[in-house]
């Protein structure tokens, strides 16, 4: 029987070399007429990055060998993948993977051990330290990369079980500016728009974004909305010329750090050529300083504004200063303007005040709330938003991302989860007080012989705080002495550290949700079997629970299936927030099974489709019964921020300090630092994909060709890239894309003297705790001419034995 | 010049910064790669021109897959994992949608350049 495209498309797929896996050697005519049978297609979204592309991933017996992009999805339009999407599931069978617990021993080596050995000690340590040091003496440090019933599972256990609030997580890192820029500006965290405003839009203003690389399928969208409009302009502010800007009307580059002034300057400008919407501003906006208490006067924002000239912008940011005029005019002028931006502005010592006046934009120029006009953090991990801001896994919030220090919603969320029954802290309640931010919880980690380090422990999932922390010197000495555990699916630097080291499954092994950058949360269903004897962190977490007492706050900790404890997990998660502007009640376990687009909060029931622009009446279904929500708002009101009892989002007043890190005649370059295409985070999982290893094998630094000239350097010397805090040695690439005076260091090497993170500077927002990874001074000296690279770099599960970083 | 400057710069990144890729004693490639990149062989003009695909690179370079980081590895793999050609199912990874509307005897190359992914004149798109 002759098998038509379609059939055999759907029923093979090559997959790229699919038998070679990434591990195995294929000849060439095996690779190209082995295509391999599919035995079935599973849904689920990409592992990687915060744009939540739609997948099947390709299963054959107990072994996944394919994948692609989901050709209905709303997020990877016609079913795009980028490479390393397309590629992820290689790492699933990789050799490397973590199989079995590992403890170690006096000696400091990882030796095999029975999962009751591991869970015994950890069980013991935490009881240990909990009587002697306290409940706060014992963190748990999660993820974005962990499902929604992970997050929700262990921040209940700590919040509700053991009334501590020491629990964070890696979008500290990257997300918590952005948190509080809307929490500030708009009253509620995450965007009020989504991905479907950028075929919508008429002006795109991508700021502290490298989209084509660190977010390439919504950078093809941008590019593709051009290229079949060619009147849509596309402004691109960032201290490099990357990629991104192959598409721009208009490059703005900033010496990096800067660009408050350009966003002030920006205003001005609109104001100054009465571009700005006077209605919209009366009716929606509200000018203040501060923290938003005191209301201010319009004639104040515009005197604030009046030091913000082109000429000082260019001056202080290195942007000319009719760049500034002519994109103020795009932004204004276009009838509806989106906004997104990434690391570039809240990695930043002043990440909230960048986030606060790029709302401050959008707000004087009415571009919320309607088709294509929207302000838009996006997201780096998968489930950054679902899992940890919208679950509230983060150590000043609880479920529905509102505060712990709110005594009426902590007061409900104990109610809910029965904290005054079932809690082993003798409070039994939830504790008022925030926990530890990121930065503050490492460096308040130590051993017991270490007085000054009141954390003791630490449960560590799916992450790599070893390799992700900034100035990290400082932090390796605290993870080895304290009692930590690591959650893992393969070898890292943290792991390096760890007391004890837990085999997870990968998300395919064990399903679950994730909630990408535009509130779309979208179940994963399991494909196949984890590998040996790794598990899944719901079943770690039902473990501790049990052990620490905890099995009636944790009403799934008894069940044997992973898919019935998510089920759980999710139905007690939906039910805690129903009645948030964060609600998911409508997105069932049944409905998300059953989805293959996900579902968009607010969706407060069943026949609710998801939403897909808030504030607005008639798109919004909070409009719809805002008492439920604790809302007021006014019959006759089309758009409202509702979370605020004005209704009004704030227009900031905010200045442009200099609170990063300054150059020096001993440290005279700015480094910044970012993603690569083709890697991702520490590079655990994309330094294993045999193509994404070789199109990325290394770190280098980019210099700009004056410099390099000045510094006598030619492309692929060696030089030496040193902070006042630590160095790389690297391979230069000499580049004419961006300022004089910025060199950029991307951040996924796992090899010590090319982990970037030793030098970065530790300054973290004062609000938002988010360090300042964008901005450190830096001096280079040369080492020597072109030199071989030990490229591809991996921790080893022999190097987990060793005290130092090779 | 923004072309220039792009071409530049993805050439140079090819040239230095794969060429430190960890040897790999039994190459799929025809020939062994010697941490050479992509370019060095398969571009118009390059020192160690191929009489293979000579001008693949430089083709690729004007495309919308280059735009949208759809690189050499993407399709033919990395050495270990090489292909020569790639096959429609790869393609496919990314363009279901329009490979599912093809005819059975076609493949993609039947009526698009090959690294530039421009159609070819005289053929009536079958994608809808």
């Amino acid at each position: 029987m002759e098998m038509s495209r379609r059939n055999f498309i759907k029923s093979t797929l090559a997959a790229s070399a699919a038998v070679a896996a990434g591990i195995s050697t294929t000849s060439n005519a095996v690779a190209q007429s082995q295509e391999v049978v599919i035995e079935r297609w599973v849904k689920g979204v990409c592992r990687l990055c915060g744009t939540g592309c739609s997948v099947y991933v390709g299963v054959k017996g107990d072994r996944l060998v394919a994948m692609k992009g989901n050709v209905e999805s709303m997020t990877n339009t016609r079913g795009y993948l980028c490479v390393k999407g397309m590629n992820i599931w290689k790492v699933a069978h990789h050799p490397d993977r973590l199989t079995k617990p590992l403890i170690r021993d006096g000696k400091g080596v990882l030796r095999p051990a029975s999962w009751d050995q591991a869970l015994t000690l950890i069980e013991k340590k935490f009881k240990q330290f909990h009587k002697k040091y306290g409940y706060d003496s014992v963190a748990y440090y999660g993820s974005g990369q962990c499902t929604t019933e992970e997050s929700y599972t262990f921040n209940k256990l700590w919040k509700g079980g053991f009334g501590s609030n020491m629990v964070d997580g890696n979008p500290r890192l990257c997300m918590a500016s952005a948190v509080a820029g809307y929490m500030s500006s708009l009253g509620s965290d995450e965007p009020a728009g989504a991905y479907a405003d950028i075929e919508k839009s008429e002006t795109i203003f991508l700021v502290g974004s490298n989209l084509s690389e660190a977010h390439p399928i919504l950078f093809r969208r941008v590019a593709r909305h051009k290229k079949d409009n060619p009147n849509v302009k596309i402004i691109v502010c960032e201290p490099r010329k990357t990629l991104t800007s192959a598409v721009a009307d208009l490059w703005m580059p900033s010496l990096p750090g800067t660009d408050l002034a350009i966003f002030n300057g920006m205003a001005r400008e609109i104001i100054k050529n009465n571009w700005h919407d006077k209605e919209y501003v009366k009716t929606l906006g509200r000018v203040t300083i501060g923290d938003g208490s005191k209301e201010l006067a319009w004639a104040d924002y515009v005197k604030h504004l009046e030091k913000y000239t082109p000429q000082y912008v260019e001056k202080k940011t290195g942007c000319p200063a009719a760049d500034v005029k002519a994109a103020a005019k795009m932004f204004a002028k276009s009838k509806a303007t989106l906004s997104m931006w990434c690391m570039g502005l809240n990695q930043r010592a002043n990440g909230v005040w960048a986030n606060n006046l790029i709302h401050n934009l959008h707000i004087i120029t009415g571009n919320y709330g309607k088709p294509g006009a929207d302000a838009f953090s996006l997201t780096g991990q998968p489930n950054a938003c679902g899992g940890v801001r919208e679950t509230g896994s983060l150590a000043h919030l609880l479920p529905g991302a509102k505060p712990v220090a709110n005594k009426k919603w902590r007061t409900f969320v104990e109610g809910y989860w029965g904290v005054a029954k079932h809690s082993i802290n003798p409070s039994k309640a939830i504790n008022p007080k925030p926990g530890m931010h990121a930065v503050k919880l490492f460096s308040s980690l130590g051993g017991e012989k270490d007085k000054t380090k009141p954390v003791k422990a630490v449960i560590m999932s799916t992450t790599n705080p070893a390799q992700t922390l900034p100035n990290v010197n400082k932090f390796i000495g605290g993870m080895q002495d304290a009692f930590t555990v690591v959650i893992d699916i393969f070898p890292t630097r943290t792991a390096q550290c760890a007391s004890v080291v837990l085999p997870a499954a990968f998300i395919y092994e064990k399903g679950g949700v994730f909630g990408c950058s535009e509130r779309r949360s979208f179940l994963t269903d399991k494909a196949v079997n984890a590998p040996g004897e790794a598990k899944a962190d719901i079943w770690i977490a039902a473990q501790i629970a049990k052990r620490m007492g905890l099995t009636k706050l944790i009403g799934w900790a008894n069940e044997t299936s992973i898919d019935r404890m998510n089920e759980l997990a999710w139905n007690d998660y939906i039910g805690c927030t129903a009645n948030t502007e964060k609600t998911l009640k409508g997105a069932t376990y049944k409905r998300l099974k059953k989805s293959t687009v996900g579902v968009q909060w607010p969706c407060p029931d069943e026949k609710n489709p998801g939403t897909y622009k808030r504030y607005v009446r008639g798109m919004d279904p909070i409009f719809d019964n805002p008492k439920r929500y604790g809302y007021t708002i006014p019959a006759d009101a089309k758009e409202f921020f509702y979370a605020r009892p004005h209704g009004k989002a704030n227009i900031f007043l905010r200045d442009d300090p200099d609170n990063s890190e300054q150059t020096s005649p001993a440290y005279p370059f700015i480094m910044t630092t970012g993603r690569v295409l083709e890697q991702w985070h520490t590079g655990s999982m994309t330094m294993r994909i045999p193509e994404t290893a070789a199109a990325h094998p290394h770190s280098f630094v980019e210099i700009n060709e004056k410099d390099a000239n000045r510094l006598k350097i030619k492309n692929g010397d060696i030089v030496k890239v040193e902070s006042v805090r630590g160095y790389n040695i690297l391979p230069v690439k000499i580049v004419n894309n961006t300022l004089e005076g910025v060199i950029f260091v991307p951040m996924h090497d796992q090899k010590a003297d090319r982990m970037v993170n030793f030098i970065c500077s530790d300054i973290v927002d004062p609000k938002s705790a988010e360090p300042d990874y964008k901005v450190s001074a830096v001096k280079i000296t040369k080492v020597s001419g072109p030199k071989k690279i030990d490229g591809r770099y991996l921790v080893s599960r022999q190097e987990m034995n060793k005290k130092t970083f090779s | 010049m923004k072309h220039i400057f792009l071409s530049a710069t993805i050439l140079f990144l090819v040239t230095i910064f794969a060429a430190s890729v960890t040897a790999i004693e039994k190459s799929e490639h025809p020939v062994p790669i010697n941490d050479k990149s992509c370019a060095t062989c398969h571009e118009k003009g390059s020192t160690d021109e191929m009489k293979a695909s000579s001008d693949a690179h430089t083709q690729w370079d004007t495309s919308l897959h280059k735009l949208n980081g759809v690189s050499c590895i993407t399709c033919h793999g990395e050495e270990s994992t090489f292909k020569p050609q790639s096959t429609i199912s790869t393609c496919a990874s990314c363009h279901s949608i329009e490979v599912d509307s093809m005819k059975s005897a076609d493949t993609c190359v039947s009526c698009h350049q090959v690294h530039t992914f421009r159609p070819l004149k005289g053929f009536k798109s079958p994608h809808s």
